[in-house]
């Protein structure tokens, strides 16, 4: 009792990694300290930056440990920064502990992401001086810690009232208690009879889908971990599961959690390489005399691969968004870009034209300003390109917005658009390019702003089919968590992934989905791919609708996006490869063959075979927007067919949309007009497989809902 | 006394009852709700609060007499076009709080029609609190204090104003809102979710074995 709060163990140099200042940057890390601390109210494990501490020493919070104070704070920006700082405290009581993970053994330095039972995910704390493991042996003092039997990286505290579960195992005597959450639920429902459900002969393969339960459960049993409690033989195993399910009909209704009985067995997942970023001297290579790009599909593959290295974004992206048609000269793209320029400011003239006054009769436009206000003034301002008070780039931020209302009345502002707009404006750093390209991203995600919400309905909906298929496991948990609808994967599908990604690597995300590769769906495999990684940390933690939506709120600038991006092409190529994936999953996709979607049939030569025939192309056709030539991926000739004739649509797209010239030039001229022109022009603003003009914007929900459904 | 502005949990001494309440923040954007939460929950406030896209959930715990109330918290994003979203994070909710902006009489009118709402399709015994959030800018003030005092005694709810800003009267609306909820015997959460089997169990051992002992 002699101290308030007793150290009983403290490490410094352990980082908090935190968003990047700057896209170029690592990632910036905060130093700090780690502390198990016996407080008046349990035990506590705390973090916090060492700029705090160091502001702390006199608070009686914090009278057993003494810092040295290394450094004063010039005192004016010195409050800001504080607060700043304090957002990424740490503390919580051990008891609340549900679980943490550990960084793999090969990862640079040791690191740990505590999860609590409400489903609070802390960000990871990196031990770059060690004292990970000396943390975790003091925690052990206080608290029963396990691995996870089905991964080796999560790390499950045990509840402190053993009781319930002893006495359950004890009802079947089969299982030590080191035996992993599963088991405690097999014992939990056992009670309810579902343990008669399994099967007889758990390892003959005839039994297609059900091995997979099976061999669910022998994991359970059988592994590394129990081994030395617990080993079985698999024919004791096989005897053990075999009381036997006559019908084989497990319910759906009657045993929430189980009905993972699909008859799915995909293919092995192969090992996927990511490559290297373009840079500058393969992409000069891909521009033809005339300053025509000559093989889009491999260039494409490319970028897919490895992203696009930073210093070529700002032109490469013009063509993945749009701006420039991949088969556009040089010349051709001069054209575009003075006609862009034009076409902008007659539609910022728009609105910057309209009287304080007139604005009072004119409730519409008025919403929407206040709208972008709200939003312009809290969108990424901790990045340095937006940070400060007065700083002109939020000008240009709200003009563009402004000015995209102009551009698509119908669609207005909704918020989330300047979580779109604002890596592009970061890359682009011209008004009118980032415009034009912010209106070619939106192409690509305008449904999902939809008033009706249906553009999103239709993408979670998607998801939870995709996942049928390929983790029918986490699906039956996730709908027997009232997390079917996978609602709590809204934000990442809105923005796709803005807010979960550090700022580079959004830019890189970005580019790679924009390549259309392996399909126009690839963001929803990505979430697949996360929710896989994440699959073992829902379920050991039992966690419920609550948890999960907070859980995945709070993973959001921690994945691993190189990982996550192998992974979900592993996924794709698993489920193209099932033979017998049902037709909608196909289609969602892309993998119709092209008498579905008849503009897909020149890119067959591409990577993924097929795959490239986009759903919103489908969309497109069947929504009835008229489209002149194939434009699905204007580039998308790549195979040498030189045929595709550069997107021109009449559609209900204004005449920007018809403008393809071709001419002549360098790379060189073509990367001067892209960077140098204050106000670029000359883009077409639709891309691949969106409509064209307003069209995009406006072909309704129910469109897509036709197609995707 | 820095970290944690919020009221904390209590001193390990055996609490008497333990409630659970699931509690909903609605109100149009930008008026301060996740800033409200954020203040309740860790004592903070960022001027550059982003915004809420879909939802959060939080959860705090405060302390009242003999009895632990844990409020989980769900935080909505306030703008009109993710309002059919609004009723799944409010259905089962036993309180909420509207929050609406003194600075922007636009945003009372929307808190107004969310209190309809609630009245209409939420839990019926639904505990509404409104509340006026930014009441540090008073020079700014558009929304009249006796205006909203008198709408809410119309409409019985609790109403206070409040600065996420300045921490006025935020850990107290939530206490109040404590205070006004019916607490049985040990759990006030009747989960109206599936799973319910599991989560009660878990719940059972979080409360013995995580909050009072
Ligand atoms: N002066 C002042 N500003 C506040 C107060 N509360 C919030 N703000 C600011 O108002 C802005 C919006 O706050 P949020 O908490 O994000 O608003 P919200 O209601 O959650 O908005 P949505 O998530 O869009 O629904 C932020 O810039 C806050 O810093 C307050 O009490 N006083
Ligand atoms: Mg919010």
């Amino acid at each position: 009792m002699a101290f308030q709060n007793q150290v009983l163990f403290a490490k410094d140099s352990v980082y908090v990694h935190i968003n990047v200042q700057d896209t170029k940057d690592k990632d910036a890390h905060i130093a700090g300290r780690v502390f198990l601390l016996n407080k008046p109210e349990g035990y506590f494990i705390e973090w916090k930056a060492e700029d705090v501490l160091n502001l702390e020493t006199t608070s009686e919070e914090w009278d057993v440990i003494n810092y040295k104070n290394d450094r004063e704070g010039d005192s004016v920006s010195m409050n800001a920064k504080m607060d700043a700082r304090r957002k990424y405290n740490i503390s919580f009581d051990i008891l609340d502990l549900k679980s943490f993970k550990r960084s793999a053994p090969n990862h640079g330095w040791a690191y740990i992401i505590f999860i609590l039972k409400d489903g609070t995910t802390f960000p990871a704390l990196h031990f770059h001086n060690g004292g990970s493991k000396a943390l975790l042996k003091e925690l052990e003092n206080f608290i029963y810690i396990r691995r996870s039997p089905n991964d080796p990286r999560l790390f499950l505290v045990k509840d402190h009232d053993p009781e319930q579960l002893s006495q359950s195992i004890n009802e079947l005597s089969l299982f030590t208690d080191s035996s992993g959450a599963y088991v405690q639920n097999f014992v939990n429902d056992s009670k309810h009879g579902l343990s008669k459900k399994f099967i007889k002969s758990p390892y003959t393969t005839t039994l297609g889908g059900f091995s997979k339960v099976t061999n669910f459960l022998r994991d359970v049993l059988m592994t590394p971990e129990n081994s030395q409690n617990l080993v079985r033989p698999q024919s004791e195993v096989a005897e053990l599961l075999q009381d036997d399910i006559p019908g084989m009909e497990i319910s759906q209704l009657d045993e929430p959690g189980f009905e993972m009985i699909t008859k799915t067995k995909l293919p092995p997942r192969p090992t996927v390489k990511r490559g290297d970023p373009l840079a500058s001297p393969q992409w000069n290579s891909f521009f033809d005399a005339e300053g025509r790009i000559s093989k889009v599909d491999e260039l494409k593959d490319i970028i897919f691969r490895g992203g696009v290295d930073p210093a070529l974004r700002s032109e490469v992206w013009k063509f993945l968004l749009g701006f420039y048609d991949w088969d556009s000269c040089s010349k051709k793209r001069t054209d575009q870009r003075k006609r862009k320029v034009d076409e902008y400011f007659r539609m910022k003239l728009q609105w910057k034209t309209i009287s304080a006054e007139q604005e009072k009769r004119f409730t519409l436009l008025k919403e929407r300003r206040g709208l972008i206000d709200k939003d312009v003034m809290r969108t990424d301002r901790t990045h340095k390109f937006f940070a400060g008070d007065k700083n002109p780039n939020l000008q240009v931020l709200y003009d563009i917005l402004m000015t995209y209302c102009m551009y698509n009345f119908d669609l207005g502002y909704v918020q989330g658009m300047s979580d779109i707009l604002s890596p592009i404006l970061v890359v682009m750093e011209n008004e009118v390019d980032a415009f034009w390209c912010f209106a070619g991203a939106m192409e690509r995600v305008c449904h999902n702003f939809e008033m009706d919400q249906n553009g999103m309905k239709v993408q979670l909906s998607q998801i939870h089919k995709l996942m049928q298929i390929q983790d029918p496991e986490l699906c039956a948990y996730l709908e027997a968590h009232d997390s079917g609808n996978f609602y709590f994967c809204f934000r990442w599908i809105l923005i796709v992934f803005k807010r979960e990604f550090h700022f580079h690597e959004i830019q890189r995300l970005w580019e790679v989905i924009w390549t259309d590769r392996p399909c126009s769906n690839f963001h929803l495999i990505i979430s697949l791919a996360i929710l896989e990684s994440e699959k073992s940390t829902l379920l050991e933690n039992k966690f419920g609708f609550t948890e999960i939506l907070k859980h995945i709120n709070d993973i959001s600038l921690s994945i691993p996006l190189e990982e996550t991006l192998r992974k979900a092409e592993g996924i794709f190529l698993q489920l193209r490869d099932y033979k017998k994936l049902p037709i909608s999953l196909k289609e969602i996709l892309g993998l119709l063959p092209p008498a579905h979607v008849p503009a897909s049939q020149s890119m067959e030569n591409s990577m993924f075979m097929g795959s490239t025939s986009n759903s919103s192309s489908s969309l497109q056709q069947e929504a009835g927007v008229k489209v002149d030539t194939p434009t699905l991926m204007a580039g998308g000739a790549g195979s040498g067919a030189s045929s595709v004739k550069g997107v021109t649509r009449s559609g209900s797209g204004s005449d920007l949309t018809k403008g393809t010239v071709g001419a002549a030039c360098s790379a060189n001229v073509a990367r001067s007009i892209g960077m140098s022109a204050r106000y670029g022009g000359g883009a077409r603003q639709s891309n691949g497989g969106g409509a064209g003009g307003n069209a995009g914007a406006t072909c309704g929900m129910d469109d897509v809902h036709k197609v995707f459904t | 006394m820095a970290s944690r502005g919020g009221p904390q949990r209590p001193n390990g001494a055996s609490q008497g009852k333990i409630c659970q309440f699931k509690l909903v923040l609605l109100g149009e954007s930008a008026v301060g709700k996740s800033s409200l939460v954020l203040r309740f929950v860790k004592g903070q406030f960022h001027e550059y609060q982003e915004s809420t896209i879909g939802a959060a959930f939080l959860t705090q715990t405060v302390c009242l007499d003999d009895t632990t109330v844990k409020f989980e918290i769900w935080d909505t994003a306030g703008q009109e076009r993710y309002h059919s979203l609004a009723p799944m994070y409010y259905r089962g909710a036993q309180a909420a709080i509207v929050v609406y902006d003194i600075t922007n009489p636009d945003t009372f009118g929307r808190a107004k029609t969310w209190v309809k709402e609630l009245q209409r399709q939420a839990s019926p015994n639904i505990v509404i609190a409104l509340a006026g959030n930014k009441a540090d800018l008073a020079s700014k003030r558009m929304v009249e204090f006796d205006e909203a005092q008198a709408y809410a005694e119309e409409n019985s709810l609790l109403f206070m104003e409040t600065s996420a800003k300045t921490a006025m009267n935020v850990n107290d609306i939530f206490l109040a809102i404590a205070k006004k909820l019916p607490k049985s015997e040990t759990s006030g959460t009747p989960q109206p979710r599936q799973g319910v089997r599991l989560n009660n169990e878990q719940g059972g051992q979080q409360s013995e074995g995580g909050c009072c002992k």
